[in-house]
């Protein structure tokens, strides 16, 4: 019993598990809610705005404490308040100052979309427990802008190392158990109806005009009966057997795999990327940490020719400004010290 | 999920013990550019990895593992961490004994507003009902004449937005989902519920509807949350009314449509574009007044300028 109750202090306290796996949640949890705000900002009005009293009457009955932040705001101060949301997931994404990029983007993501509680989707849901999750872990540090502010003593941190390490990891705990709650939901939930049994279940979804932004794409995977049932039951086997096969290295990086592949697949077949990338996004806490740092370097190599032209053209574009601010702006400058102060 | 539906369906979560092993790896790393990583890991604390240990780190201010109060802390948030996991999986539990002692209400009142979620968080999810909704408007054309103008379907212009586009914008989704919304609260209305409904005329605010379902003898609740739509549906089709038409709207009147995709055995015959709408049509409703910048906003939506 003391044992065990040792083996769980230590995987609580010893050292930060999944610190790829959460920086690339981070990442993924940052582009959905910024792609989430892109996709709707011009007509944000409507959505959240001015335009949207015809949604009061369900925002009214809303428990969310945030929503009073935008309630009633003129149209600037929506887009302004709209626009910094949107700078705090680049800064998430990024890595910059990432835990008051958190907190901003937990209460301004609730804020926005809380005003408008009737076309919330399920992964608001997702998106905002991952947020309150994610302000007990350390986001930031490996692939963020803050991995290198942070070489700093811990004397200057306020919270002390061990704190932030049970916290972190407390948090990792409270989020991956989320995770698996609603892979084993979905799929005990699914595999309870006979259509999904018999791998029919898709058929009427992909048929549904509201979920068919390519329609070929749709006939062609629900038309036929082996492309719909391979379909269905591939969706079947990644949700139900998910949390069983954690158990072990292989299967859960398999499982994982194949949940990232069919939540994407199915997000661009129905129209619910964001969605999907939102779930993606949280299903990465469990591949292995050591695959996500073969992953970065990996991406790291393959897009080195792109950054590195990326940094080059920055260098010439920097020298140039260089080149006219000594040319053109410190001369006149200079006439006007030596002309005008020298009197 | 809108507030409108229960977005709660049965399940039935098990252990979550089995999320925690899997959130992590302590297998070694032979790679060379491990090293590096290391070095600018290791001013940010403990990470995984044997070399990566707490002890090794030489900060010297995390918790002894297993050794006392910072441990005892960490265990009992942890504690509070499992608790709380429990409470959600009893929450998206299916209807049973064991949920029903923990008390539906209590855990309701627990997990909204910021842990509310429901079982088909994952997509896909089995569909098979198509929706619609269609306006139409009394516009004054001159100072004695008031005309009726044809049905506008919204859904369809909606549908525009859709195609080839795999993130669309949310607005695309709200006629749809006051027509499920609208559709979900009219069935269970009962016949006499829908006939006080379609019969009826408002001050736009719902009132007199409520009085006519509470003659009927129709559950308040039920009641409210038909006024709550009626009510968004009224400023709804009072917008876009306003938006699509030249003349000033006087009255406003709308229709939700549901259909089912036929069988896919038919598939060959039938699609669901070729079924009719069964449709729920309530009477005439004056039109909301706006003010006008709140209209010139949802212009631009509707008009996309």
């Amino acid at each position: 019993m003391s044992e065990s109750r040792g083996e769980v202090v230590e995987w609580l306290t010893a050292s930060r598990h999944a610190v790829h796996a959460l920086a690339a949640a981070r990442i993924g949890v940052g582009l959905a809610v910024l792609g989430l705000l892109v996709t709707n900002f011009g007509n944000r009005q409507a959505w959240v705005g001015d335009a949207s009293l015809w949604a009061e009457p369900t925002r009214a009955v809303s428990r969310f404490p945030e929503i009073a932040l935008l309630d009633g705001v003129s149209a600037d101060i929506l887009t302004v308040v709209y626009v910094v949301v949107m700078l705090a997931a680049v800064a998430f994404v990024l890595g910059w100052r990432t835990k008051t990029a958190n907190v901003l983007l937990l209460v301004g993501f609730i804020a926005v979309t809380g005003q408008n509680p009737l076309l919330s989707t399920a992964s608001d849901n997702l998106l905002r427990i991952a947020l309150l999750w994610m302000l007990l872990m350390r986001l930031a540090d490996v692939w963020s802008l803050d991995a290198a502010r942070l070489e700093r003593p811990d004397s200057e941190q306020a919270v002390p190392e061990w704190l932030r390490t049970g916290l972190h990891n407390v948090g990792l705990l409270g989020l991956g158990t989320q995770v698996a709650l609603a892979y084993l939901a979905a799929g005990l939930g699914k595999v309870a109806q006979a259509q999904w049994q018999q791998g029919t279940a898709l058929f009427g979804t992909l048929q549904l005009p509201e979920y068919r932004p390519f329609p070929w794409l749709s006939d062609l995977l629900s038309v036929g009966t082996v492309p719909l049932a391979l379909v269905t039951w591939t969706v079947l086997v990644s949700q139900l057997f998910f949390v069983p096969a954690l158990v072990n290295r292989t299967t859960r990086n398999t499982v994982v795999v194949l949940a990232v592949v069919v939540n994407l697949f199915f997000g661009v077949v129905l129209g619910t990327l964001w969605s999907a990338l939102a779930v993606v996004a949280v299903t990465g806490l469990f591949l292995s940490d050591d695959l996500w740092e073969d992953l970065g370097y990996v991406l790291a190599d393959v897009t080195a020719p792109v950054t590195d032209r990326v940094v080059d053209a920055w260098y010439v574009v920097t020298d140039r400004v260089e080149d006219w601010w000594f040319r053109f702006v410190l001369p006149p400058v200079d006439w006007v010290r030596a002309t005008v102060f020298r009197r | 999920m809108s507030d409108e539906t229960d977005p709660r369906h049965p399940s039935e979560p098990g252990p979550p013990e089995a999320a925690v092993d899997g959130a992590h790896d302590v297998e070694p790393r032979t790679s060379p550019r491990d090293e590096a990583a290391f070095e600018a890991d290791a001013a940010t604390g403990p990470v995984d990895g044997p070399e990566r240990d707490a002890s090794a780190s030489g900060d010297g201010t995390t918790a002894d593992p297993g050794q006392g109060w910072r441990a005892v802390l960490i265990l009992a948030l942890a504690t509070v961490a499992v608790v709380h996991s429990v409470v959600i999986a009893l929450f998206l539990a299916p209807d049973g004994p064991v949920r029903d002692a923990a008390g539906p209400s209590r855990l309701s009142f627990y997990v909204n507003p910021y842990f509310q979620q429901s079982w088909d968080v994952l997509e896909p999810s089995a569909q098979r009902v198509d929706e619609s909704l269609e306006i139409r408007a009394r516009v004054r054309v001159d100072e004695d004449t008031v005309e009726e103008t044809g049905w506008i379907d919204v859904t369809a212009a909606d549908l525009r937005t859709l195609r080839l586009n795999a993130a669309p914008d949310r607005m695309s989704l709200a006629a749809r989902r006051l027509a499920t919304n609208l559709n979900g609260v009219m069935f269970e209305l009962g016949i006499g519920g829908r006939a006080v409904v379609g019969a009826s005329t408002t001050d736009g605010e719902g009132n007199r509807v409520a009085a006519g379902l509470a003659d009927e003898g129709v559950d308040p609740l039920l009641a409210g949350r038909f006024v709550r739509l009626d009510t968004m549906l009224t400023r709804f089709a009072s917008l876009y009314a306003r938006a699509s038409l030249d003349d000033p709207v006087v009255e406003v009147q709308y229709r939700v449509g549901r259909r089912v995709v036929p069988p896919r055995e038919d598939r060959d015959d039938v699609r669901v574009g070729d079924v009719e709408f069964g449709l729920f049509t309530v009477g005439w409703r004056p039109a909301v007044t706006t003010q006008e910048r709140e209209q010139r906003a949802f212009d631009t939506w509707v008009k996309g300028d």
